[in-house]
Formats: C-alpha cells, sequence, structure tokens
C-alpha cells in the first residue's frame, strides 16, 4: 500500500482525507499494525485509485472461497456466516499475527 | 484413507499430552490455539454450528463459531471443527461448514461419501476430545457393572465436569460399553 501511495505521490493525510480514517491509522494500515474491516480496505483502495485486490498479500483468499463455496449447498445466512468471519480474518494483516 | 477408532484415540491422547491436560473439562480453546488456528465467534441466527477454512497458500486456518447455540453445543463444534482440521485437511485449501446435528450437512456435489465418513470421523474425535476414554474409565471404575439406572444424578454431575451436555454423555458412555442397558430402556 505505501509504495501505491508513493508511486501516486499522495501523503498519508490526504488518504486520510478521502477514506475519513486518522493519518495516524493510515500509518498504523500501512505498518500492518491495525485491523481493519474490508469497507476500509475499498475506502483506501478507491482513494489510491486502485483496485482492492491489489492491496492484500498474493493470495486473494475470498476470491478463491467464493469458487469453493459455489460448491456448498449453503443457506444464504450460512454463505453470510462464513464470509463475514473470513472478511473479519482478511482484514488482519499476515505480519500482525507474527508480532503477537 | 478412513480413521479406525484407535487412530482416532491415539490422536487425541497425543493431542492432550502435548497440552498436559490430565482431566476433564478438556480446555478445547487452548488445543485449538495450539494449532494456531484462530476462533472468530459470531452470533447468529442460524442452524450453522460453525466452520474450519484454511487457506489454501498460508495453511493459516480459522474456526467460526456461532455463539447462539448452547456452551456445550459450542465445545462440541470446536471439537468437530478441530477434527476435520487435524484429519482431513487438504493441499489446495479447505473449508466445512457444519450445521446443528451434523449430518444434514452441506455437501459438495462430488463426493458424497467421502464426506459422510468425513462427519462420522470428526464426531468420534469431538467425542474421544471432550470426553477421552482414559477419563471416562477413570470415572466409571469406582462404579462396577458400568453406571446404573440409579445413577442419573452422579451422570449429570459428570456432564457438567466435562462441559457436555446429558445427551452426549450418555451416548458416549453406551458407545464405550460402560453404560447399564437397562439404562437406555
Amino acid at each position: 500500500m505505501r509504495e501505491i501511495r508513493q508511486a501516486t505521490r499522495l501523503t498519508q493525510v490526504m488518504i486520510a482525507a478521502e477514506t475519513g480514517l486518522s493519518r495516524q491509522s493510515i500509518a498504523n494500515i500501512e505498518k500492518g499494525r491495525q485491523r481493519f474491516m474490508l469497507h476500509t480496505l475499498c475506502d483506501i483502495a478507491r482513494a489510491l485509485g486502485v483496485d482492492p485486490s491489489s492491496l492484500l498479500p498474493a493470495t486473494n483468499n475470498l476470491s478463491l472461497l467464493s469458487v469453493d463455496m459455489d460448491q456448498f449447498a449453503l443457506s444464504p445466512k450460512a454463505k453470510r456466516f462464513v464470509l463475514s468471519v473470513l472478511e473479519s480474518k482478511l482484514g488482519a494483516p499476515k505480519d500482525a499475527k507474527d508480532q503477537k | 484413507m478412513p480413521k479406525t477408532k484407535s487412530n482416532i484415540r491415539s490422536l487425541v491422547e497425543s493431542l492432550l499430552k502435548q497440552a498436559s491436560v490430565k482431566s476433564p473439562p478438556v480446555p478445547v480453546d487452548l488445543l485449538i490455539r495450539r494449532q494456531g488456528i484462530e476462533i472468530v465467534r459470531k452470533n447468529l441466527d442460524d442452524d450453522t454450528s460453525g466452520f474450519v477454512y484454511v487457506d489454501p497458500k498460508t495453511d493459516d486456518a480459522v474456526i467460526g463459531l456461532n455463539v447462539s447455540h448452547s456452551k456445550t453445543r459450542q465445545r462440541f463444534t470446536l471439537a468437530h471443527e478441530l477434527g476435520h482440521f487435524m484429519m482431513h485437511k487438504s493441499s489446495g485449501g479447505h473449508l466445512h461448514v457444519d450445521d446443528r446435528d451434523f449430518f444434514v450437512r452441506f455437501r459438495t456435489k462430488h463426493s458424497r461419501e467421502g464426506l459422510d465418513i468425513q462427519e462420522i470421523e470428526a464426531n468420534a474425535f469431538a467425542a474421544e476430545l471432550l470426553m477421552p476414554t482414559r477419563f471416562l474409565e477413570q470415572d466409571v471404575k469406582q462404579i462396577k457393572d458400568g453406571v446404573s439406572v440409579s445413577e442419573e444424578k452422579s451422570i449429570r454431575i459428570m456432564a457438567n465436569r466435562y462441559g457436555v451436555s446429558l445427551q452426549a454423555l450418555l451416548f458416549r458412555l453406551a458407545n464405550q460399553g460402560l453404560l447399564e442397558s437397562s439404562f437406555l430402556e
């Protein structure tokens, strides 16, 4: 995310203004120190003018998942449950876990 | 490859040994975290009990748990999902969603039979984990010829101690031949 931001010559303050988050939050998210919701990821992507998936680690779990999900006869509620849990997990940057 | 009862029992025994669990209730949360699995709890008005997801790339796993169900049900669900994780995760990721009774489950179109076996195995794993054979045998030892009808109260106390439902304990005891047959009539 930082690489993209610097490449587009945007500052953390500018991203913060676009997304309604504090500059500190943007800094923390860039460092992988802060969990955030999926919609925040989308807001940041929009502020940067990139696709949200480009901000994710190499694997996009959710897209892989939706392929898997289609094989299951899940009720809409069950599907929302699975997705909401996995989205919250996706919001935790990979390296945040290592810092625990 | 289907797992035998003794496969499952030794798998559970090694998990309990590693975590130095010597008496009930078995700390199923702790055992799950020891495997590096994150538990995410959600309140869901639905029959879905929980699921386990293993990331195909990183092997990171997450268990989703529906906390609207009873505490004993939640423990069983966690143990069941850990069973899937220990026994059924394959390369290329894994998603396993379970509903309330683990019998009418969400299955893929392709491997219906294989998944039935996996459910049975995950249930056997959960029963063994929450009510380990060794612990039960120790408990029932004092009572000769199994637990008798008059012992309903003691079975309730025992179920509380193991953190399982009365029904689950009775089923388990009967399965292990530790229950007087008259109790089931």
